[in-house]
């Protein structure tokens, strides 16, 4: 794919992000691609949909700002603010109706125009505290 | 800066990580560098950068790091890369407690003239105190 291609393919990934649209978003996954996400735990492209569903279900205001997009041949890496409030549940507990926001990094491997591995990074254990499915405390 | 004169910045930062060395560490930044750290909050030039560093690397003396993914477009860098360590001397003021942990890191950059400018890190602190000890975790 072309630099011009693969800012195209994001451009348009960032829409489905704010129509929270699953199918558009997974149709970019070849079927094989491993993604390595805190939230939904290591699946494949095939599953992506479903796992995209629960994300936006747990989080009907989800957002995602974009503030970088960095494109290095096949490899693409987003650099992000993610922010929404847990308004439907999470892990099997039930909405407890808190907000929280966490920088964010997404790295994409890219071949034959799908998305072949990705990994999201951010502080997951600090989200989990921040919309209340875990406490911490200081030792 | 090229392409491989950043991958050669990026390799030179990360033997310093791995040899513990903050001197060579904090050379790879400019002088009016400013960090945005988890660990450290936002701090500026060299001395800083170093002294919170310092303070990780006493914390867990024998941690490594290892490279897995480096993206470079123009002046914007991400490196990836997973620690590997012990807190064998305490952290944020607690004492050590012997645990290991283990997480991916991520550093997102702005190089100029062979140095880097700018760089915000981003990981799973609050999971990395819970792993040392720092912090206990339990369901809500």
């Amino acid at each position: 794919m072309t630099r011009d291609e693969i800012a195209a393919m994001f451009a348009r990934r960032d829409d489905a992000y704010e129509e929270m649209d699953s199918a558009a978003l997974a149709a970019d996954y070849a079927d094989d691609a491993v993604i390595y996400s805190p939230a939904g735990g290591v699946h494949q492209g095939r599953e992506a949909e479903r796992t995209f569903h629960a994300i936006f279900t747990a989080f009907a205001d989800n957002q995602r700002r974009v503030e970088h997009l960095l494109i290095d041949g096949s490899r693409v890496a987003e650099v992000l603010t993610l922010e929404g409030t847990n308004l439907g549940g999470l892990m099997g507990l039930p909405a407890s109706g808190k907000h929280f926001k966490v920088p964010a990094v997404f790295l994409y491997d890219l071949s034959g125009g799908k998305i072949v591995r990705e990994r999201r990074l951010y502080d997951f254990t600090g989200m989990l505290v921040q919309i209340g499915v875990l406490k911490a405390r200081p030792a | 800066m090229t392409h491989e004169e950043i991958v050669e910045l990026f390799d030179r930062r990360l033997k310093a990580m791995n040899g513990h060395d903050v001197g060579a560490f904090t050379a790879t930044y400019a002088e009016t560098a400013v960090v945005e750290s988890p660990l450290g909050g936002t701090h500026q030039g060299r001395a800083a950068i170093g002294s919170v560093v310092e303070a990780f690397l006493d914390a867990l003396s024998d941690a490594t790091f290892t490279e897995d993914d480096l993206v470079i477009d123009g002046d914007q860098v991400v490196q990836v890369f997973t620690l590997s360590g012990t807190d064998t001397g305490g952290l944020m003021g607690m004492a050590a407690s012997g645990k290991p942990a283990m997480l991916p890191m991520v550093v997102v950059c702005r190089v100029a003239d062979g140095l880097i400018v700018h760089e915000r890190r981003i990981y799973d602190f609050t999971g990395m105190l819970v792993q040392i000890g720092v912090l206990k975790a339990k369901p809500a």
